[in-house]
């Protein structure tokens, strides 16, 4: 939760929302860094005005 | 409105109150005490509500640092990254090597008594929005901590954000 916490507020949203056909939300993306530097994405989607729902969150490796 | 749909399966959930182990907090003994959880009775996917997330994680390192027992690994983990700091820049202001931060961290190797309070120290000097006044409180009772090590069942009210010890 702390790595999730770390890249939300210092990350960046680079894609459009994608929309998750069944349950009928959007999911957005937020690209950043942990503090010791690996590259993480976080997806969540705001199925109400005041609840953010994360989805999950995983490494992306250089390419 | 989806929110009463399970993230996991998509079907029907409900809302209900209970206790909540909080794994993803990064330590193994934490149970939000009668918070909202969106179960889901179809795959069994629970979720969390959790309303205060900062508050929260600031409460759980207080919790850690006033811990009357030595600090296991993963508390120093969860610590160290409360501050937001990697292992390198914190080994450096323990004045200790990256590897050594590593093993404690991961249980292999014991943390000293005055490493174990030195980093108390750093996580609520450096720790964001940490109150001065229930720390000055917290110091001084260092005395009391038993170096041993121990993992403490902690107890969490989300409404008043305060915490015991199991």
């Amino acid at each position: 939760m702390a790595d999730a916490l770390y890249v939300l507020r210092r990350g960046n949203i680079y894609n459009e929302p994608e929309l998750d056909v069944r349950l009928q939300e959007w999911n957005y993306r937020i690209e950043g860094t942990d503090a010791e530097g690996r590259r993480l994405a976080i997806v969540f989607s705001v199925p109400e005005e005041d609840l953010a729902r994360l989805i999950t969150i995983f490494s992306i490796r250089a390419s | 409105m989806n929110n009463k749909r399970c993230s996991n399966c998509g079907e029907v959930a409900r809302r209900v109150r209970e206790n909540y182990l909080f794994k993803e907090s990064g330590l193994s003994n934490v149970v939000l005490e009668n918070i909202e959880v969106i179960k889901c009775d179809h795959c069994g996917n629970a979720d969390p509500v959790i309303n205060k997330l900062n508050e929260l994680m600031r409460v759980l390192a207080l919790a850690v640092i006033e811990k009357p027992w030595g600090l296991t690994g993963g508390e120093v983990r969860y610590l160290r990254k409360f501050i937001g700091m990697n292992g390198e820049s914190f080994a450096s202001v323990l004045h200790t090597d990256k590897s050594l931060l590593s093993k404690w961290e991961n249980n292999h190797e014991k943390i000293g008594s005055k490493s174990d309070l030195l980093i108390r120290c750093v996580a609520f000097s450096l720790g964001p929005g940490l109150e001065e006044e229930r720390l000055r409180r917290v110091v001084r009772k260092f005395p009391e901590i038993n170096e041993t090590p121990k993992v403490v069942p902690v107890r969490v009210d989300l409404e008043e954000l305060t915490y015991t010890y199991a």
